[in-house]
């Protein structure tokens, strides 16, 4: 009797009577307050899953990077770049291509993967350069960022950093049209910065994530 | 025994990571309940949709992240809920205060706190569902009452020993799940 039973350390883990951090007391703290606020889990509403296919269909016109050199001389050849595009999703998705609702089709012709700046900062994102018909827009998605000064920036900036280009606030819907004659290949770096709320147009010089357009 | 082998979504788990179009269908059909759950539990149904379609766009992005070893993919995709549910709470003002400042005009810097707590009550409630019916009926004395396991044994008409491993097998399938959970980070 003098060594406790495991299993009886574990039936008091369980009915938090152990430490409330063991991963027993845990899954124990859960399971009783499930039961407590009495959660339920419901069906998701009808049709939400054709929405999801939609955006992911579109998904499939990215061209894969090895595929997709990005070419020094922008015009004519992301035309090239575009129509091969259009080829991959077409096999790619079986022939059913959705794009979302009320936009033109859109095809990716560069993106980066936004890494943390810092080791210390969470986050990660993605962001892509797309040809709207309309012209180029930044396509952005940012996940699990905080903005521990106030607010989320997007900027695109030379390979040196030394010119930066706001686009604004961090949108939900993460879409910017770029100027017309905007060059993005002269402004490859996506970099997300955390700002004040001080009235200060520039750059706060905290970027929390970047990277390159490719 | 393999802390998965109760676990009946390993196939999807592993397909998940590949570029199977499948797998997230099949994520769907086996999660999306939980997910959507998740996210009326913090936003109204519309927004809740909304939350939901992002957290499975984000995962399929996000596929490649995704490590059975590190945890459950239920795990993983109500972690991704979690995140979706807090930055949609974010936008309509609700800003959390920055680390040891004031907090802003009507903000509560508890107020993502509920969020993290339902997270972790739906996930392990909607894993205790796919026990099988002994070990759920084991764990919910364990959990629930204050019987010992002799007194659970008889109880429940399950020999003693069965008791234990149903406890043991069932808490390390749980526990996998809030792994799951904080591998979304």
């Amino acid at each position: 009797m003098a060594t406790p039973d495991p299993d009886d350390l574990i039936l008091r883990a369980l009915r938090g009577e152990g430490d409330p951090d063991d991963p027993t007391g845990r899954v124990g703290r859960a399971l009783r307050g499930a039961v407590d606020d009495d959660v339920v889990v419901e069906p998701p509403p009808a049709g939400l899953w054709d929405r999801i296919e939609e955006v992911v269909a579109g998904d499939a016109r990215v061209v894969p990077l090895d595929r997709a050199r990005p070419p020094r001389r922008r015009a004519a050849r992301w035309l090239a770049v575009a129509a091969a595009a259009v080829v991959v999703a077409v096999l790619a998705t079986v022939g059913v291509v959705a794009t979302r609702s009320g936009d033109a089709p859109s095809d990716v012709i560069a993106r980066a993967d936004l890494e943390p700046v810092d080791a210390v900062v969470a986050g990660w994102g993605e962001a892509q350069l797309v040809e709207t018909g309309d012209g180029l827009a930044l396509q952005v998605e940012v996940v699990d960022l905080d903005a521990p000064a106030g607010y989320l920036e997007l900027w695109l900036a030379s390979p040196d950093v030394s010119s930066l280009i706001s686009l604004g606030p961090l949108r939900r819907d993460g879409r910017y049209e770029l100027p017309p004659g905007f060059d993005p290949g002269a402004n490859p770096v996506v970099d997300v910065s955390d700002e004040q709320l001080d009235g200060n147009p520039g750059h706060g010089g905290v970027s929390l994530l970047r990277g390159v357009l490719t | 025994v393999p802390r998965r082998a109760l676990e009946t979504d390993d196939e999807l788990e592993r397909r998940f990571g590949t570029d199977d179009p499948d797998a997230l269908r099949d994520a769907y059909e086996a999660h999306g309940g939980l997910v959507f759950s998740l996210c009326a539990r913090s936003l109204d149904r519309e927004s809740a949709a909304d939350a939901t379609q992002e957290v499975f766009v984000a995962a399929w992005r996000a596929r490649s992240r995704y490590d059975p070893a590190r945890g459950s993919l239920r795990g993983w995709l109500v972690g991704i809920a979690r995140h979706k549910v807090v930055d949609a709470l974010r936008a309509r003002g609700a800003r959390p205060a920055p680390a040891g400042g004031e907090p802003r005009d009507g903000a509560d810097p508890r107020a993502e706190r509920p969020v993290d707590r339902v997270a972790e009550q739906l996930l392990v409630a909607d894993a205790l569902a796919q026990l099988g019916p002994r070990p759920r009926a084991v764990l919910e004395l364990a959990f629930y009452s204050s019987l010992t396991h002799e007194e659970i044994a008889t109880r429940t008409g399950v020999p003693l020993g069965t008791v234990k491993s149903d406890i043991r097998r069932s808490l390390a399938s749980l526990r996998r799940h809030l792994e799951g959970l904080d591998g979304y980070a």
